[in-house]
Parts: structure tokens; C-alpha cells; sequence
């Protein structure tokens, strides 16, 4: 019994399978190569929405802290009106650019 | 085996250091086993390349909440089953509804009448794939890894005694099955 037992673990000790891919050991280096890019490239992304925030709320708090009604519209300072212009301009294109990134499937896997 | 561990230790280490390239000893020394074990679990060689794939990625993310001083190897297979135990669930198949027969007519003393010739090493893949995945599993990391109970019980999740009942029936059934296929092959031949 032990015998064929002993038989019987050597010959399952044989069926070990050989990866079928040799280019198996690259193509797991390069996709862990791309998921690292992919991973600061996300950080970066966090990093920017997190300035984009605090930017807006700090634009947020400029345009409205300051009190338009104790002026006349013909009073207001040239230089605040191209100050809300270019914060409203460049909302909207900070706004458009995170939009892309928010549907952009790969990082919502990555994400994930 | 102490000094694969030993080794492993020297990796983990630079790995953990920012050193990716250190992964790459890992994925040479555990490619095999991790294709065989996949394989044992889903039985095709395409989608088991691709399970052992996610399972070196998920252990690469997971690098930094692994334990030093616990054994790689058994962490790593782990993953592995898991992956592999996913993508089984994914795919639904009913694998061998002949499962059920070829479990009660093979008696406990056959184990005295088994030899194995080294040309049959196909023959023994193929049965294994036959199997059912848990005992093809369970007789590939006994008998591949030289692992003990408490090692599978640990890789696959299955209580201690489940493991020992697995063992059991998995070695009557694999004979017999390998019996009937043997009996198919001399009859082709025959021909």
C-alpha cells in the first residue's frame, strides 16, 4: 500500500504544467509597468481636483464676499469684472477637462 | 524549500523597498505552479494564463499589506485559488455530469495496483482535468507542493477534515478515471 502510495505521488508529482506563453513573465512586467503609470497618473488627477476645489470655493468667496450692493453697476471696479470673466472662463474649462476624465473608461477602472 | 523561502524573503524585501523589478523573480519561480493550479480550477490552459495573470497584478497590489514573515508561496497561492474559484463562478460550467457514478465503484485497496510509466504524464493531465476542480486542486498542491493538510486547509479555505475527505475520494476517483482513459487508449491502440 505504502508502495503504491509512493508510486502514486510520484507520478502527480510529474503533472506540473509548463506555462504555455514564454512571454508570459514580460507581459505581466509590462502590465504592472502600466498600472504604476496608471496609478500616479490618477494621483495627479486627485491632486488636481483637490486644487480645483479649493480654487473654486476661494473664487467662490472673492466674487462674493465683496458687497456689490452698496455699489452702483456703473461703480464696480473694472478689474473685479474681468476677475469673475476669467473665474467663470476658467471654471468651465477646469469643469470640462474633469468631465473627460470622469468618463474616460480606463480611469474608471482604475479607480475602481 | 527553506532556501526558496530564504530567497523569497531577499525579493519581498527590495520589492517592498520600490523595487519592481524584484517582482520579477516572483513571477519566474511561481508561473508554473500558478498556471497548474488555475488550470486544475477553470480546466482550460487560455483562460488559466489569464487567471494567473490577475493573480500576479493582485499580488503585486497587495505587496505592501503582505506579512514578511508568513511563507509567500501560501499567500500567493491562495490568490490564486480565489481568482481562479471567481472565474470558475463567472463561467458557469457544469463540468463531467459523470461525476457522480465514477465516485462508488472503485475500492479502497486499488491504491496496491497503481504504477505509473513515465509516458503517461499526458494521460495523468488529462484525468486531472476530468476531475472535479476541488479534487484536482486538492491532490495538486498535496502531491506537487509537497504541502501539508494545514497549508491546503490555509490556500483553499477548506476546513481540515474537508481536506482529508477530498484527499481521499480525489485519489479513488482520479485511479479509476485513469483507469477507464487507460482502457480507452489500449483500445485505440488496439485498433
Amino acid at each position: 500500500m505504502e508502495n503504491s502510495d509512493s508510486e502514486f505521488a510520484k507520478a502527480l508529482g510529474k503533472s506540473r504544467l509548463k506555462m504555455p506563453n514564454s512571454n508570459f513573465e514580460d507581459m505581466v512586467m509590462s502590465k504592472i509597468k502600466r498600472e504604476a503609470e496608471l496609478k500616479s497618473i490618477l494621483q495627479n488627477i486627485k491632486y488636481a481636483f483637490l486644487f480645483f476645489s479649493a480654487f473654486f470655493l476661494l473664487g467662490l468667496y472673492i466674487t462674493t464676499h465683496i458687497d456689490l450692493q452698496k455699489a452702483f453697476i456703473k461703480e464696480i471696479p473694472h478689474q473685479l469684472v474681468i476677475f469673475q470673466a476669467l473665474f467663470v472662463l476658467c471654471f468651465l474649462m477646469q469643469a470640462d477637462f474633469f468631465i473627460t476624465i470622469i468618463k474616460n473608461r480606463k480611469i474608471k477602472q482604475l479607480s475602481e | 524549500m527553506a532556501n526558496n523561502q530564504d530567497q523569497d524573503l531577499v525579493y519581498l524585501k527590495k520589492l517592498k523597498g520600490g523595487d519592481d523589478s524584484a517582482f520579477r523573480y516572483f513571477i519566474k519561480t511561481y508561473q508554473d505552479m500558478a498556471f497548474t493550479i488555475a488550470v486544475s480550477i477553470v480546466k482550460d490552459d487560455f483562460i488559466a494564463e489569464e487567471v494567473a495573470q490577475d493573480a500576479f497584478l493582485k499580488a503585486y497590489k497587495n505587496i505592501q499589506l503582505f506579512n514578511i514573515q508568513s511563507a509567500f508561496k501560501t499567500w500567493f497561492y491562495a490568490i490564486v485559488v480565489n481568482e481562479s474559484l471567481l472565474r470558475f463562478k463567472k463561467l458557469k460550467k457544469d463540468f463531467l455530469s459523470f461525476s457522480d457514478t465514477y465516485d462508488y465503484d472503485v475500492p479502497d485497496n486499488s491504491f496496491e495496483d497503481f504504477s505509473c510509466e513515465n509516458d503517461d504524464i499526458e494521460l495523468i493531465n488529462s484525468t486531472l482535468k476530468l476531475m472535479l476542480p476541488n479534487e484536482s486542486l486538492v491532490l495538486r498542491l498535496y502531491y506537487l507542493e509537497e504541502g501539508s493538510i494545514k497549508d491546503i486547509h490555509t490556500i483553499t479555505g477548506f476546513s481540515v477534515p474537508n481536506v482529508k475527505v477530498l484527499l481521499h475520494r480525489a485519489r479513488k476517483n482520479m485511479l479509476n478515471i485513469l483507469q477507464k482513459q487507460k482502457k480507452i487508449k489500449l483500445l485505440h491502440n488496439g485498433k
